[in-house]
């Protein structure tokens, strides 16, 4: 991809807030489950760029250097707002149930990205995060909606790799439980 | 023989790191015979799927920022610009 030339000015900053501040607060929202922190972090990002705007030399869109720098911004919080660790996000501290499901609904062979724009499973998705213990979260969060490795994501919350891939573990079965019973198994019941 | 639990402890875990082979091949083993722990790596893969999608770019459905915390936001960047 071509880079902005040395001599080109620097973004438009007056439209920001108006063309990304949604799109940002969205990123940051789903990544740390609260409107006041999520609003913060976004105006952190956009005073950052704005005194790194020399920085900003083209090769990606605005769009994209703003979540690169919100996406730092939420990291750097995890590490300077570590949390306690619960038991329950240790090995053998809790007796494992088994998950798996007799008969699936037929909603679970629906597209992501029909899922994803459907209210009723936003809303069902989101309620179901937001359940999950916030230790729990934060890695599910640092893996499956960042794809960060797991090496990387036991040091930003200073877990051991085995204790990350507990918590892990534990995060998908809560999500995909409660995903079944908020949401597929509410399908299968309508559909008779 | 691996049990049901054990495979779907591993189901999540070789999504994190590579198994090693004794497990590879156990877990291997149980998905050929157990059709529910199938079935629940299937339903896995869709939650992780809206997951990876929604990580990308959030859904049209979530919250936009509030006119307070924009008129906030607008009212500090201006005054960095100063």
């Amino acid at each position: 991809m071509a880079t902005r030339p040395e001599h080109t000015p620097p973004p438009d900053t007056s439209r920001w807030v108006e063309e990304h501040g949604d799109a940002l607060y969205r990123y940051a929202l789903l990544r740390v489950n609260n409107a006041d922190l999520a609003g913060d972090l976004v105006q952190d990002t956009f005073l950052s760029a704005l005194k790194g705007i020399e920085g900003f030399r083209g090769g990606s869109t605005v769009r994209t250097w703003l979540i690169g720098i919100l996406k730092h911004k939420i990291i750097d919080y995890y590490r300077r707002n570590r949390i306690e660790i619960l038991s329950s996000d240790l090995p053998s501290s809790e007796e494992e149930h088994l998950d798996h499901v007799e008969q699936a609904s037929a909603r679970w062979s629906e597209a992501p990205s029909q899922l994803v724009e459907n209210r009723e499973f936003w809303a069902a998705f989101t309620s179901c995060l937001s359940g999950l213990p916030e230790a729990q979260r934060r890695a599910f969060s640092l893996r499956e909606f960042d794809g960060l490795p797991g090496e990387e994501i036991s040091k930003i919350l200073g877990v051991t790799p085995t204790n990350l891939w507990v918590m892990l573990h534990r995060a998908r079965a809560k999500l995909r439980r409660c995903l079944e019973l908020n949401w597929f198994e509410a399908g299968r019941k309508d559909n008779g | 023989m691996m049990n049901c639990r054990e495979s779907e402890r591993l189901l999540s875990e070789r999504r994190d790191h590579a198994l090693p082979w004794k497990k590879h091949l156990a877990l291997r083993l149980h998905l050929f015979l157990c059709v529910l722990c199938r079935g629940y790596d299937a339903q896995l893969s869709a939650v992780l799927g809206v997951c990876h999608r929604a990580g990308a770019e959030a859904s049209s459905h979530a919250p936009s920022l509030s006119a307070e915390q924009r008129r906030a936001i607008q009212d500090a960047m201006e005054r960095e610009r100063r």
